[in-house]
């Protein structure tokens, strides 16, 4: 597989697989030149995305914190866990390396780890070292660099090139060398750099800050199942849990309520919400008709309610004159401009929490001339805004079967204009026939059957939108204007 | 003017017709309504003139049936629904995302590519569909999307529905600023109901390539029964708008008498 870039005109190879490495492609070779060296269809390209491959390391290392709650990031491909006082808590330094590493690999990637008294040698373990797992304690940190090459150091490459003028290429070599010679024919920061690494010199990370999740929760005394307490509970769970959101300016997309019962598994209930919101009411009035159904079992012990998917929302200005609720006929956000997308919304929470999500739906128009797909509808919690195609000028009827129903036909040409229609049990006499309209089938898809589209009115005055098909010669009923 | 002294709330009898009417709206509140939204005009000639509010109320529902004059091909009769997209587009100008137009069951749902060109303000956008699983979920829906003050039309398929849920909806409607338009299947044109106006939707042969219906006020509350001329009204559909034009009269008129007339039976 290899990651390509385009640096000017031409496109280059920005990373490589090693089974490319090792068949020889480099990086900065040019695109073509590297797809030569293998049979065609035997390379993978993908674009290379260095933004994106940033933002997964940082949900990696979020992933990683159930090793450690100190992790650093290393662009552009390592991480950099601090794991002291934590190898108790998994038995031992061996076992939370073979832990680690399970991990990484179960989610699909290849891990190299290395365990040091420093960043900096561990850094350079992992990458260099000959086997796979190394664990270096204090004392043996000197005779575990020692065989490792003067690029596992990190320096920069003026001072490898000058290293290797003068043929030192491994770390032990350095070492054998006194430090005063060292800084004044390479400078300060290799010998910083060997001082990091030996531990005389501290490192220090910036580890990884993480939002805290919304959450609040609650512990009852003892196992309850007095509906009042919980429905009270939740009500001023939901009042703390619009707070912590307006502190941060964010509106909740999904509540969930996680009701931990006694002598049973937690119950969880969730909403969804289509537009970010955080008020309480509005969170309250979807979690309740949920919470009515909930099995209460033999008593709940806790009630947490999280928002695992916020989204941001502005303050806005509210009005003067707050609303009454005794009020019925009042319009809550009168004189605000995104009111009225406010009330709607919250109108099609409810409707499709209780109906269910894919019972309230939007339509879009979607690129294709057959009429059954000339549109796609879509759940309203899942806005994604797709590029509108234009609609077609042809007559359409005003509402379309869902399945075209066969029709008997009697005609006067076996493609021409219709005499008499029989379907779903009538007869009709044809007084107007209009067409035909040719719609072919989406050839690129590799499917056939041309249609010709009639529009026909019968003696009742009513229009019906047929349709031939041409390769079988067979009659259908597609669509009526009502 | 004794039975005036006893009707006008302040004690003042009432001199004019005027007065008489004022009063008498007070007390069935029609002119609340009125004030509060302005109506939606069809845009059909006499049927606007003759409504009391100058066109279908909004905050209110009204109810459609529509008859082919054939059996309905499966199960159920139509629903009027270019009648209905083009009543929803006037209630719902402007291109803005809301006010929204709901559909609601799956009979009432409109061809959706017909939706993307109509006029100026493309329906599509702001329309919302809804399928509910059963009566009494569909109901539930039309009441609360009629209560919504972010909605402009609420078109509903209200099969089967009882006089107190009619109730219910009227005051749901009453509740919002939504033009309520349900549509009932032709066997229960004889039901009462407490909807605002009734409506009656027939198809009819045409000369031109457009589809052609006459549509029929049926009952409109506080007005008295209308003539024959004023109340009944032939419209076609235009193809590239989605516009529902009243045709003038001096055009095509199919002969009345070769078609069975409607009987209204009312439930006692």
């Amino acid at each position: 597989m290899l990651l390509a870039a385009t640096k000017g005109q031409r496109r280059v190879v920005a990373r490589c697989c090693r089974r490319a490495r090792e068949a020889g492609v480099r990086r900065g070779m040019p695109l073509s030149v590297a797809r030569a060296l293998f049979r065609p269809g035997a390379v993978r390209i993908e674009p290379y995305d260095p933004r994106g491959d940033a933002l997964a390391l940082r949900r990696l290392a979020a992933w990683a914190q159930r090793y450690s709650p100190t992790i650093a990031i290393d662009d552009p491909d390592s991480l950099l866990i601090d794991i002291s006082g934590c190898e108790r808590f998994f038995q031992g330094e061996d076992r939370l390396l073979a832990l680690v590493e399970e991990g990484f690999r179960a989610i699909g990637l290849t891990a190299r780890a290395a365990v040091a008294p420093t960043f900096a040698a561990a850094w350079s373990l992992a990458r260099y070292a000959p086997t796979r797992r190394i664990i270096v304690p204090q004392s043996a940190q000197r005779e575990a660099l020692s065989p490792l090459p003067v690029r596992a150091l990190r320096l920069s490459p003026e001072i490898l090139q000058s290293l290797a003028e003068v043929g030192i290429e491994r770390v032990e070599d350095l070492l054998a060398l006194s430090r005063r010679s060292l800084a004044s024919r390479f400078g300060e920061e290799l010998l910083l750099r060997l001082d990091l690494a030996l531990g005389q010199a501290i490192e220090t990370i910036h580890p990884l800050r993480l939002p805290e999740p919304f959450r609040a929760e609650r512990l009852f005394d003892g196992p309850t199942t007095q509906w009042e307490a919980i429905e009270l509970t939740v009500r001023e769970l939901a009042r703390l849990l619009c707070h912590q959101l307006a502190a941060r300016e964010r509106g909740a997309r999904r509540v969930e309520a996680l009701f931990l019962r006694i002598d049973a598994t937690p119950i969880t209930i969730a909403a969804r919400l289509s537009r970010p919101s955080r008020d309480e009411r509005h969170l309250w009035s979807l979690l309740r008709p949920m919470l009515e159904r909930v099995n209460l079992g033999f008593g709940i012990e806790s009630v947490a309610l999280m928002a695992p998917h916020t989204a941001r929302l502005c303050h806005e200005q509210r009005d003067i004159c707050m609303r009454d609720p005794g009020v019925q006929n009042e319009t809550p956000h009168a004189g605000n401009p995104h009111a009225g997308d406010h009330v709607l919304g919250e109108l099609l929470d409810t409707l499709a929490n209780r109906l269910g999500p894919d019972r309230v739906s939007a339509a879009q128009l979607a690129e294709s001339h057959i009429p059954e797909r000339a549109f796609r509808l879509r759940t309203v919690l899942d806005p994604s805004p797709e590029p509108a195609s234009p609609p077609t000028d042809a007559p359409r009827p005003t509402t379309l079967l869902v399945n075209p129903t066969p029709a008997e036909v009697m005609a006067l040409t076996p493609d021409g204009p219709v005499m008499r229609l029989r379907w779903a049990g009538q007869d009709c006499d044809v007084l107007a026939c209009i067409g035909p309209e040719r719609i072919a089938s989406e050839w690129w898809r590799g499917e056939r059957g041309t249609r010709d589209y009639f529009r026909i009115q019968d003696q009742a005055g009513r229009w019906l939108w047929i349709y031939l098909e041409r390769e079988t010669g067979r009659w259908f009923v597609h669509g009526l204007w009502v | 003017m004794r039975h005036g002294a006893q009707i006008h709330p302040t004690g003042n009898p009432p001199r004019t017709l005027q007065d008489l009417r004022a009063a008498i709206d007070a007390i069935t509140d029609n002119t609340a309504q009125a004030l509060a939204a302005p109506p939606v005009l069809t845009g059909w000639g006499l049927l606007d003139a003759a409504m009391p509010t100058g066109g279908l109320a909004r905050g209110a529902v009204h109810e459609w049936f529509a008859e082919t004059g054939e059996r309905p091909s499966s199960g159920g009769s139509p629903t009027p629904l270019a009648v209905l997209i083009h009543l929803a587009r006037l209630a719902a100008p402007g291109a803005d995302l809301s006010p929204a137009v709901v559909w609601i069951g799956r009979r009432c749902w409109p061809y959706p590519p017909l939706l993307a060109r109509l006029g100026a303000g493309s329906l599509l956008h702001r329309s919302v569909f809804i399928d509910a699983r059963d009566h009494a979920e569909r109901i539930w829906a039309i009441d609360i999307a009629l209560r919504c003050p972010g909605v402009a039309a609420v078109v509903g398929d209200a099969a089967g529905l009882s006089m107190a849920e009619s109730r219910k909806l009227q005051l749901a409607a009453a509740g919002g600023r939504a033009l309520g338009l349900i549509v009932k299947p032709v066997r229960e044109i004889g039901e009462i109901s407490a909807a605002n106006t009734r409506w009656l939707v027939r198809s009819e042969p045409s000369q031109t390539g457009e589809p052609g219906w006459i549509v029929e006020l049926l009952r409109c509350k506080g007005v008295r029964p209308m003539s024959e001329g004023v109340r009944r009204i032939t419209v076609r559909w235009r193809h590239e708008t989605g516009d529902v034009r009243l045709v003038p009269d001096t055009l095509d008129r199919p002969a009345e008498a070769a078609r069975p007339p409607i009987r209204i039976r009312h439930a006692v």
